[in-house]
């Protein structure tokens, strides 16, 4: 493999469009229903939880930034590569494509749950998952200038429902915040780590880099995004926990749905089904950059065309999506994947790190320095 | 070629999966507007549904179906049996629980209503005095459909601030906090009309009194939500200097619109549970029954002084019947509860702290206008 890559200028997209990307990936079937989560550990503390986790995001930002600007133009698979040697450069390749096509699988679920507990119980399961799966096919045959017009398009097109907020914000009791800090630090970590599902997303930074046409601006446009995200998740969570009571919030699974509940225009009694539906907008950036950047590694790693593996993959998330899971099951599903990626995306990229400057520090002589950037 | 393949799939997809989803014909469907409970001598759910017709040729708009069974979800499902149409809740405005139902709780049916997602959270919820069935059942004869005339009723008396707010979010809301009881509005029928009577107090989910209307108005001014409406006071009028002395009333009565009210809150101490409760109250003159003068700076002064002394007894009385009742509606706990760290505040721990609690009332009342003439 080769550990560094040169995009056709044709490939490449702005710098700029980053924060969508970025804030598109984040956003997600997460937001969804994070504020329960958030508060079973937190209690009314939950938004500096969120606050927590907008921080540690950004750092983990920065670090990833780092360790991609160590090379010229390379991704994680890349990189990988490089330091960790072949055999286990591409073990740590596939359990990321794993982890995409988890993401993948789990977005899915979350999504055709929410379907079929709001709006249609009937609907089946193959019925949603192949209009999904078709419509990412889709997307992922114009290549990835499209998908990145698709997450910029998804984060325009749906701004305008942060300002639906205005109807929970008439019922919401400012008193319910208060008693500040009254859960103690270690349950408000633990809810900034329950965040984690809500939060990932902006890992995609490690296989689009190579794509950005201005490499110095990309930490800039990277804290753009995360900064747009803590903000909306932060935003939410006030306006939930003076919204809802305590024993109600712990009761809805769905938090951010239901504010929605409230909305009533005189043409359209029941707002909350358009925003169900209109989640499909808010997802699709998510699976086509998950089911990208896995068909992107499983490219790399044997060196075929993208388009090829695009299908295979796609027919097996497919045939693993019609597996049927329950609510419990779905749950425990959430959890392990949340437990994975906490450990994939906030702690491991230090790690790399680590490793990418051991490496650029001790072995720049012998023969890796044709790999390195030059500053 | 590919383009093509998608392009075909996506036609075949649009034809075949169209009828995937349940389709919901208008004409075929049987909206349920209002909702009533009654609780049955066998412990079981009686309910009564007023289906909106759509059918112009129609001789009445609304349809009537009652169903017994032990779940308010199986009386539904028993309605559907003597339906023409397909029974949808999606339209549903007001659930009416009658007050037997709700002294025993009215929990599991609010939960059952929350739990739906097809049922807005904007529904309102009312207690009948006396039984549900028959007050929908009743001949009116103003309003063609009953379920309008109460639904219109309650969104009209609850929009123009007269009686607090009673919507399915907020009594689930109150339900679930720790410090605070939710209020329902009362409602009668008799004589072909529906009469809000009042506000039911509630302990937990359980009804345990009962307020009229100008209590509500104070309880509206103390929560604060938003603004109280229009009141009636009466007063003495010993120092008042009035015309026509002989042949009127020996009471004052006074109707003060608010223009805008504040309330505010305070734990003044923590051991032994005092609360201070401040008022503002900015108010105008609507209707005084007798000729006062109110040119003279004195008599509107003293008008102002005894109306804030009406108010805060009122004020006081109407805390002291809810602790009597175990009801905390005012949200006193969850001022405890904001002000006392670590305080682990329950619903139980509450009830129990609650009756001893002491408030001192402090009311800011002013007269702002006297309307147009003087």
């Amino acid at each position: 493999m080769k550990v560094l890559i040169e995009p056709k200028p044709q490939n490449m997209v702005n710098t700029f469009l980053l924060i969508f990307v970025v804030h598109s990936m984040q956003l997600g079937v997460g937001i969804q229903g994070f504020q329960r989560i958030i508060y079973l550990e937190a209690k009314h503390d939950a938004w500096i939880s969120v606050i927590l986790s907008g921080v540690a995001s950004a750092i983990v930002g920065f670090v990833m930034v780092k360790t991609l600007a160590a090379y010229a133009c390379s991704d994680l698979y890349g990189i990988q590569y490089d330091v960790f040697g072949k055999w286990l450069g591409n073990l740590m390749n596939i359990l990321y494509v794993l982890y995409s096509l988890g993401g993948f699988h789990v977005i899915v679920r979350n999504y055709i749950e929410v379907i079929q507990a709001w709006v249609f119980p009937e609907l089946p399961n193959w019925l949603l998952s192949f209009t999904l799966v078709f419509l990412v096919f889709y997307g992922l045959n114009g290549g990835l200038r499209t998908i990145v017009g698709v997450s910029f398009f998804s984060v325009i097109l749906s701004l305008w429902l942060i300002l639906l907020l205005a109807y929970p914000f008439q019922f919401t009791n400012w008193d319910y915040l208060f008693p500040i800090l009254e859960s103690s630090v270690t349950e408000i970590l633990k809810g900034a780590k329950q965040m984690t599902f809500t939060i990932i997303g902006f890992e995609i930074i490690f296989v689009i880099y190579p794509f950005l046409k201005e490499k110095d601006r990309v930490h800039k446009h990277m804290q753009y995004g995360l900064l747009f995200t803590t903000i909306l998740y932060l935003g939410l969570m006030v306006v939930s926990l003076a919204y809802f009571s305590g024993g109600q919030l712990e009761r809805t699974i769905w938090g951010t749905l239901s504010l929605f509940k409230i909305v009533r225009f005189p043409f359209i009694e029941r707002f909350e089904y358009v925003a169900i539906t209109f989640w499909v907008l808010l997802i699709l950036p998510n699976l086509m950059f998950y089911l990208w950047s896995a068909s992107r590694g499983i490219a790399r790693i044997v060196g075929k065309k993208e388009k090829k593996i695009n299908w295979l993959l796609l027919a097996f998330l497919y045939l693993s999506l019609l597996y049927p899971l329950n609510r419990m099951e779905i749950n425990m599903m959430n959890d392990y994947f949340a437990k994975g990626a906490f450990y994939i995306v906030f702690c491991y990229p230090f790690l790399l790190f680590a490793a990418v400057l051991i490496k650029k520090k001790f072995f720049r002589k012998k023969g890796g320095a044709n790999v390195e950037n030059s500053n | 070629m590919w383009k093509i393949v998608i392009k075909l799939i996506a036609i075949i997809l649009v034809v075949l999966l169209s009828a995937c989803a349940d389709p919901k014909t208008l004409e075929r469907m049987g909206l349920v507007t209002t909702v009533g409970y009654d609780v049955t001598e066998d412990g079981e759910v009686l309910a009564t549904m007023v289906l909106l017709h759509i059918d112009p040729e129609a001789p009445q708009n609304s349809a009537i179906l009652t169903a017994k069974a032990s779940t308010s979800k199986g009386a539904r499902i028993k309605a559907d049996l003597k339906s023409p149409k397909k029974l949808q809740s999606g339209q549903l405005r007001v659930a009416l629980l009658s007050e037997e139902v709700v002294k025993l709780g009215l929990i599991n049916l609010a939960d059952t209503l929350a739990r739906d997602p097809s049922i807005s959270d904007l529904t309102y919820l009312a207690v009948v005095e006396g039984s549900a069935n028959s007050l929908i059942n009743q001949k009116n004869t103003h309003f063609t459909d009953i379920s309008q005339l109460i639904y219109k009723e309650l969104d009209q008396n609850i929009k123009g601030e007269t009686i607090p707010s009673s919507t399915l979010q907020e009594t689930m809301h109150d339900y679930y906090a720790d410090g605070i009881d939710p209020v329902l509005p009362t409602i009668k029928g008799g004589n072909g009309e529906i009469k809000i009577t009042g506000m039911a107090l509630m302990n937990t989910d359980r009804m345990v009194g009962k307020i009229n209307s100008t209590e509500a108005f104070f309880l509206k001014l103390i929560n604060d939500r938003y603004e109280a409406g229009s009141v009636e006071l009466i007063i003495s009028k010993d120092g008042f200097t009035i015309v026509n002395q002989a042949q009127s009333p020996r009471e004052l009565a006074v109707v003060i619109d608010t223009i805008n009210s504040k309330s505010d809150i305070k734990l003044k101490s923590k051991e032994n549970l005092e609360f201070t409760l401040k008022i503002k109250l900015k108010t105008r003159l609507l209707e005084i029954n007798q000729t006062l003068d109110i040119k003279n700076p004195n008599n509107l002064k003293l008008l102002e002084e005894k109306l804030a002394e009406k108010i805060k007894t009122d004020v006081e009385a109407l805390i002291a019947k809810a602790q009597e009742a175990g009801s905390d509606p005012f949200g006193f706990g969850e001022v405890y509860r904001k002000s006392v760290r670590k305080s682990n505040l329950t619903t139980e721990k509450w009830h129990k702290m609650y009756p001893e609690s002491k408030v001192n009332v402090d009311i800011d009342f002013e007269i702002l206008r006297t309307g147009v003439v003087e």
